[in-house]
């Protein structure tokens, strides 16, 4: 596989990324509705042991290319 | 009494899936090396939108699904999100599990390598940069053999990676704390 092919393939990965964004977003919406009509799963039992989000890599970036390319 | 959907974040599980998503080529070229051949990359990345465009639905519900599942079991209450960790891991898994089930074996694996490639670029915070080349072969080569679910069970591989990154921030807090300050 040549460096251009991979540059096309990414192309593609991102073109239909962007394009799927908003059905995953959708499928989310849909999905996560049955959990906040059923009472019992918004109970979690035991203690609380952790206390923040820790999003530091998806604040980093937002694809792998610079992983794999490492 | 916390309200389930406030622990999701959902800009956070998109922007996970787009990492699964947008850089899935460049996984199939790093998990395959000299051997990456481009029509099997175009079958992967043309099977992984297909089957996401199929079961988006009930993808974002298995992912959701597992995070409950192992929060009750372990009795962990998040008290302002869901980490990172679980996002990466329990989202790649649902993916290549949907894959799988597709038939998409190969396409399944990659997805899965990618997770490990997550996680360990999680760990370089700790590590100099360094992450854990060791540990990610090793996992790579039960991706590759098809034995990551029978090694590690549903949650070893996410357990593996957030306990390693828990004990290293300790110890990096330690450093910077005196135990006994004077």
């Amino acid at each position: 596989m040549l460096d251009r092919d991979l540059d096309n393939l990414r192309g593609i990965c991102k073109d239909r990324t962007e394009s799927i964004l908003t059905h995953m977003s959708e499928g989310f919406d849909s999905a996560i509705k049955k959990y906040n009509d059923i009472e019992s799963a918004n109970d979690f039992p035991g203690e609380a042991r952790s206390n923040s989000v820790d999003v530091l890599f998806l604040d980093r970036v937002s694809t792998l290319g610079h992983l794999a390319s490492n | 009494m916390s309200n389930f959907v406030t622990h999701y974040h959902k800009e956070n599980i998109l922007k996970t899936f787009q990492a699964y998503s947008s850089g899935l080529a460049d996984c199939y070229y790093r998990y395959h090396g000299a051997s990456a051949k481009v029509p099997e990359c175009e079958q992967i990345i043309g099977s992984f939108f297909e089957t996401c465009r199929v079961h988006n639905v009930a993808i974002m519900d298995a992912v959701a699904s597992e995070i409950v599942r192992y929060m009750n079991y372990y009795g962990v209450q998040p008290r302002d999100g869901v980490d990172e960790f679980k996002l990466i891991y329990f989202m790649g898994m649902r993916l290549a599990a949907f894959l799988e089930r597709e038939g998409n074996v190969t396409a399944s694996k990659v997805i899965k390598y990618s997770a490990v490639l997550m996680l360990d670029d999680r760990l370089k915070e700790y590590t100099d940069n360094r992450g854990r080349p060791e540990l990610k072969e090793r996992l790579t080569q039960l991706i590759r053999d098809g034995k990551l679910e029978e090694k590690l069970g549903t949650d070893g591989l996410y357990l593996i990676y957030k306990c390693s990154a828990n004990m290293l921030k300790e110890v990096a807090e330690q450093d910077r704390v005196p135990l006994c300050p004077l």
